[in-house]
């Protein structure tokens, strides 16, 4: 599967051509109109600032007649402070799967976004780490923590494997450990193997001396890995090799000439050989030349931005489950080779096109069209990150909490740090580690948080000028409510939802603030709240 | 693959939905010894120093140790030839609980999700598998296997529910409600202009919480009557197994509840001694029970371990892991009564009979439920896949 | 003295739980887990095999002798207690009784002139008895008994139970005289009560009663640290407190008391791990042991003072799943009894 080469000379910018591809397969379906623009500011303030906008951003929006103002508001998210940082908090829940936090990592992801590091050097960095570069230990991460033991299992080099596959050529060959994949023709067990063998002949060091994280040392691979197929018997050999890739072969040296630091067992030093297939392998495959590696982060940037990729599941690329929209992918593709891997270009890019725009609105009795063709917008989830800032935001806590350096139980506006909300929220609503989340997911868990949790009901009591507290002053209950929707929905609400409110409120006049947090949560544990539409 | 997805046959998937049958899935952790419980050797080389004693089924006998289940044989099914392959139990429970069917590159789901997900909740709303257990709660989902991260258990550590489930102190019952009215008054308006699946998953979880909520009483083990506390046993086993009665009785689909410590490598007999006599309140009172409320013929009731024990005592006087030749007890929904299914020689060394590995089992827990365990299969994105070991089949003579 | 060299192994093909010497010195016998009575001939350096009892059922848990008749008393863990002859290769049985408890019979203790004998066991019962088999006395627990004791003037049993709870009878009086607690010998870990006293003992006269067992940490696969206390019999006060090792050595499981001042306790932890420890009471370590013996079972002291008898368990005594033997048999654990003689006092 080569690239597609689009023809030179195209002078639409690139939103628009990928406008005019989705509309060529939308065909007769109708493209359903642009989002309002309350709608559209929160979308966009939620992906590209992992934010909710606020009353006032919300109404100086609405009030913006310029014909432009949705491009320069996508051009001031995604040039603010806070769109690497939300970039960060992507790439680690997409690579990482709640397997655990880590400061270093964390540091290193943010690091890289707010430098604007192309991805493939990020994906280099990751895959093969230079743990003693202080820039980029951090990055190890995503391997050692994988290889950490749990309890008396072995340690899991199959499921390293399978996550590189997965999350930087966007293909999951698990079944290839012990077979060629029962129904994916390409994906064959060498493929799986010759990654596995790279894997494999590296351990996990706990960090010492110069190494201020856990590492990988190399051990010197000097044959190529045997396997048999368990369905067919048939017996194959592999070196270290890229899926779908020539095989690295493996040099003829022996003895004290494998290494270039030699191990010394005494000193538990593991020593250095002069053969790394980590550094082969991943030289190999993340680079523009690899279609698999580019035509992963393309679409898996699409799938950030549009809500599903063009290739789904985004880790099952193969010829049977082509993209919906191949020469789109590949243009994409291509563009983003052209820009140095520039991830922030991209999205950039993406924000411009209609497609994004899109509102997720479904008319009364219309069906839904078929999800690949992305006629309609799309209802996203949003991480524990994004709820936890939303929440804080939308409740008028959010400068409170995070000021708050330590939590005090004894004082009620101190109660709270950040990092106690972040950690209930992920709690609440993060998947269950190794799972991707990728699809809007209630769950028992974040109902009865929402219900019944402490940190839900401190922050909908009226404290200071807090939302509950600055609307239990109003005396004016239309006011409230335009306020209350302003706040948490980030938009003005309807003649009958202003009117539901006022009725609420009339009738529980009498314990006021109980009253206006019970609305405030109404709206808090929405679906609309929880989900980026 | 949401809803019914997932299974082959929508049609049949939507009848297994109307089943009212339910589960109590006894999990003794560690591995109790067939050789002072189920199955007695008394007075041979390995048969330890307990006597047997008649059951209310002439010619079976069990350990001197459960009396009162003894009493209960003429309503259970012991199976006494099981020859299961793996002696670890960091592999071994799992290999049991997922029905250690053919390799297929995925993890298939404990016998609880797949219940959950093969009948579903049923119309209680509740969440369809429970799991009562000392120590920790919280959702389980690893559970599921490729069934996802939905079907996994609910667990109840110690009894308690998990975090958040019982409503907040500052809160009245009333207020909860009408807050959460307003709710959903409020959501109408967005759920009518958006793709069903989302708002009808979030609706679906409120409601669920609802029920639990509502239904505290069944859990809360500080309102356990005395009487009954006393009849089970004031001990975690008792308590949990009343709770599990009370789940039960609520309409939970699958309840599972564990008790750990019974590896007993070391001082076998003076464990069993002290340990068998709960297991022998508890359990007989849960039968009664449910036997007494009729319930107990739509209940499939299972007791086991990962594994048996060995005949050879150590010098620790205790007894290590033994695959060999073990056993199981059943009852209920399905199962013939009064009846062991297979037997091991005299010195209980080796299944003499057909040995069953742990597939036969699950055939033959799914047929006890009205699924047919062969012909009804998964559908995990396109690969299908048995419910239950596609060599082996349901074990008829224990099925009523 | 470790390692120490036995004077002599003598095999067995069952395991052992307990063993004794005859006062004479003659006889060694005890009790294996096949319902049979195993006997020796006790030679100077050697034990010569005689023919097992029968007629028991479970284990034989309990082997005592009469101080001055020619009488053993052996007890199984169905509750048969019996008397019998010993020294023939056939002896005769005096009488049986089949329950003299409803189940497990764990020990038998008999007092110095041997005018009673006491049992306990598993149905809680404490029964006195006269060297006839006439039961004299019953006392009727809470809980499973699982060792007792005579004082030496013959008054009171003195028995233990599955907490930890000790109690002095006067069982002519039937009153119970005085308690201790000795709560450090036993544990709930989940449903599992863990009793941790095996022996009961008297020191220096009657002044101070032992009680030995474990210190019990973790149930299932049980992880105990072997204990022996102390108590001033008097006063009731807990005088010394000796633990030996970590969790994984596991229970004192017989005990016996030198005519030169000192304890000689035998241990069975995890497989293989097996200790003789020869303790002063007051001092924090054993002054002298022997390590080389996988789970010892049972000590009996020669009336001579010098020789003792350890039934211990072989090595290799555990393993998951189907371990055969080279005939593709599954084999049973056995008891190799050693044979030793203290060290020359130097």
């Amino acid at each position: 599967m080569s690239l597609v080469t689009i023809s030179a000379g195209a002078a639409d910018s690139l939103p628009e051509q990928i406008d005019r591809l989705v509309a060529a397969k939308a065909g007769s379906q109708p493209l359903a109109p642009a989002a309002a623009d309350a709608e559209f500011l929160r979308r966009a303030t939620l992906d590209f600032a992992g934010d909710l906008p606020t009353p006032a951003e919300v109404r100086t929006f609405l009030a913006d007649a310029a014909a432009d103002k949705r491009i320069k508001l996508i051009d001031k998210l995604i040039d603010s402070p806070r769109f690497p940082e939300r970039l960060a908090d992507v790439l680690h829940v997409m690579l990482m799967e709640r397997r655990g936090e880590d400061a270093k990592w964390r540091a290193y992801l943010v690091d890289s976004c707010k430098a604007n590091k192309p991805w493939d050097v990020m994906a280099r960095e990751i895959l093969c780490t230079d743990y003693l570069d202080a820039n980029q230990r951090g990055a190890s991460y995503f391997a050692t923590r994988r290889l950490d033991k749990e309890g008396q299992q072995l340690t899991d080099y199959p499921g390293l494997t399978r996550d590189v596959g997965r999350m930087f050529l966007g293909v999951d060959l698990q079944c290839c450990q012990c077979h060629n994949h029962l129904t994916v023709k390409g994906y064959k067990q060498a493929d799986f193997n010759g990654l596995f063998v790279a894997f494999q002949n590296a351990k996990l060091e706990k960090a010492a001396g110069d190494h201020a994280t856990s590492w990988l040392s190399e051990g010197a691979l000097t044959a190529k890995y045997d396997f048999v197929s368990v369905l067919t018997s048939v017996k194959g050999q592999t070196g270290p090799r890229v899926p779908f890739g020539e095989e690295v072969p493996i040099p003829d040296l022996k003895g004290d000439d494998m290494w270039l630091v030699k191990p010394d067992r005494k000193k538990n030093e593991p020593g250095k050989p002069k053969f790394s297939p980590l550094q082969e392998v991943t030289q190999r495959m993340a680079t523009k030349d690899n279609p698999w590696f580019v035509r992963n982060i393309a679409n898996r940037m699409w799938w950030l931005v549009m809500g599903r990729g063009l290739v789904e599941p985004l880790d099952l690329n193969h010829a049977a489950n082509p993209p919906s929209h191949p020469e789109l992918l590949d243009l994409l593709g291509n563009e983003l080779v052209a820009h140095n891997f520039d991830l922030k270009w991209l999205i950039h890019e993406l924000a411009l096109t209609q497609t994004y725009q899109r509102s997720s609105e479904l008319p009364s009795g219309a069906t839904r069209p078929p999800d690949d063709l992305f006629a309609i917008g799309r209802e996203r989830p949003l991480s524990a990150e994004q709820l936890a800032r939303a929440f804080l935001r939308a409740t008028g806590e959010w400068e409170r909490v995070s000021d708050n350096k330590k939590a005090d139980a004894q004082d009620d506006t101190k109660r709270y740090a950040l990092s106690d909300f972040e950690a209930a929220f992920r709690t609440a609503f993060a998947s269950a580690p190794k799972e991707p989340e990728l699809t809007v997911n209630p769950t028992l868990k974040s109902a009865l948080f929402l219900r019944n949790s402490e940190q839900v009901l401190w922050a909908i009591r009226p404290r200071g000028e807090n939302l509950v507290g600055r609307l239990t002053a109003l005396t004016d209950n239309a006011q409230a409510a335009e306020e209350l929707y302003l706040a948490i929905l980030a938009r003005l609400p309807a003649a009958d939802e202003k009117a539901d409110i006022a009725a609420w409120l009339e009738k529980h006049a009498a314990d006021r603030p109980r009253a206006i947090g019970d609305c405030a949560w109404a709206l808090l544990s929405s679906a609309e709240f929880f989900s980026n539409h | 693959m949401g809803g019914l997805g997932g299974l082959l046959s929508r049609a049949a998937a939507e009848e297994m939905r109307k089943s009212d049958k339910q589960v109590l899935f006894l999990w003794l952790d560690g591995g109790i010894s067939q050789l002072e419980s189920w199955d007695p050797k008394p007075n041979t080389t390995f048969g330890g120093p307990f006597r047997s004693i008649p059951t209310s089924v002439p010619g079976i006998h069990f350990s001197e140790l459960m009396p009162k289940l003894a009493k209960q044989m003429n309503r259970m099914c012991v199976v006494r030839s099981l020859c299961t392959k793996d002696n670890a139990h960091s592999s071994g429970v799992e290999r049991i609980q997922r029905g250690d069917p053919k390799t297929r590159g995925v993890p298939y789901p404990y016998f609880g999700s797949a219940v959950a997900k093969l009948l579903g909740p049923g119309e209680s709303k509740l969440p369809p598998y429970v799991w009562i257990k000392p120590g920790n709660g919280g959702f389980r989902p690893e559970d599921g296997g490729f069934l996802g991260p939905k079907f996994g258990s609910l667990a109840f550590g110690d009894g308690k529910p998990p975090e958040n489930l019982l409503r907040n102190p500052a809160l009245t019952a009333e207020e909860d409600d009408e807050r959460n009215e307003l709710r959903a008054r409020l959501n109408e308006r967005y759920a009518a202009h958006r793709a069903p699946e989302y708002t009808e998953a979030n609706s679906y979880v409120f409601d669920t919480a609802r029920e639990l909520m509502k239904r505290a009483d069944i859990f809360d083990t500080s309102k356990l009557p005395e009487r009954e506390v006393q009849r089970y046993g004031s001990h975690d086993l008792g308590r949990h197994l009343l709770i599990a009665r009370n789940m039960l009785e609520a309409g939970v689909r699958f309840v599972k509840v564990t008790s750990y410590g019974w590896d007993t490598h070391g001082d076998n007999f003076n464990a069993h001694a002290s340990m068998m006599p709960k297991l022998d309140q508890s359990f007989s009172a849960i039968l009664e029970d449910l036997a007494a409320s009729g319930q107990l013929d739509r209940t499939l009731v299972i007791a086991m371990s990962e594994f048996g024990r060995t005949p050879r005592v150590n010098g620790h006087a205790g007894r290590d892991h033994w695959p060999e030749a073990w056993s199981l007890a059943m009852a209920g929904c399905g199962i013939r009564k009064g009846v062991v299914v297979g037997d091991t020689n005299e010195q209980g060394t080796w299944v003499k009979s057909d040995g069953y590995d742990i597939g036969s089992l699950f055939h033959t827990w799914y047929s006890a439920l009205g699924i047919d365990s062969v012909a009804t299969e998964y559908d995990n994105h396109g690969q299908p896949l048995p419910i239950a070991h596609e060599d082996m089949k349901p074990i008829k003579e224990a099925l009523a | 003295m470790n390692p120490l060299k036995p004077l002599h192994v003598a095999a067995t093909d069952r395991q052992m739980v307990c063993a004794r010497f005859s006062p004479d010195g003659a006889v060694l016998a005890g009790g294996a887990i096949d319902g049979t009575v195993r006997r020796w001939k006790v030679e100077e350096k050697k034990l010569e095999p005689m023919p097992p009892l029968n007629g028991h059922h479970g284990w034989v848990t309990a082997v005592a002798f009469h101080p001055k008749e020619p009488w053993m008393f052996t007890a199984d863990s169905w509750g048969q207690f019996r008397a019998q002859t010993f020294a023939e290769d056939e002896p005769k049985t005096q009488w049986k009784l089949e329950a003299a408890h409803d189940g497990w019979l764990r020990q038998i203790a008999i007092t110095a002139d041997g005018q009673h004998l006491a049992t306990c066991g598993r149905d809680q019962a404490v029964r006195v008895w006269t060297p006839d088999g006439k039961s004299v006395a019953e006392h009727l627990h809470s809980e499973d008994v699982f060792a007792i004791t005579f004082s030496p003037d013959g008054q009171q049993v003195v028995f233990g139970d599955q907490h930890g709870h000790l109690h002095a009878w006067d069982f002519t009086a039937n009153k119970i005289t005085k308690s201790f607690e000795a709560p450090v010998l036993f544990k709930t870990d989940r449903i599992q009560d863990i009793a941790g006293l095996r022996v009961l003992a008297f020191f220096d006269g009657g002044k101070l009663l032992l009680a030995a067992g474990t210190t019990p940490d973790k149930g299932a696969t049980i992880q105990s640290t072997p204990t022996l206390l102390a108590f001033d019999f008097a006063s009731g006060e807990l005088k010394h407190k000796f633990t030996h090792g970590a969790v994984k050595d596991g229970f004192i499981e017989d005990l016996a008391v030198h005519p030169d001042g000192y304890v000689m306790a035998v241990t069975s932890g995890d497989p293989g791990n097996g200790k003789l420890l020869l303790i002063r009471l007051g001092e924090a370590d054993a002054f002298d042991s022997a390590t080389q013996l996988p789970n010892c079972q049972a000590i009996a002291l020669h009336p001579d003072g010098r020789r003792f008898a350890i039934a211990s368990t072989n090595r290799d005594s555990n393993g998951n799943g189907r371990r055969t033997d080279k005939e593709g048999a599954y084999p049973a654990n056995t008891s190799p009894v050693n044979l030793f003689e203290l060290p020359a006092k130097g």
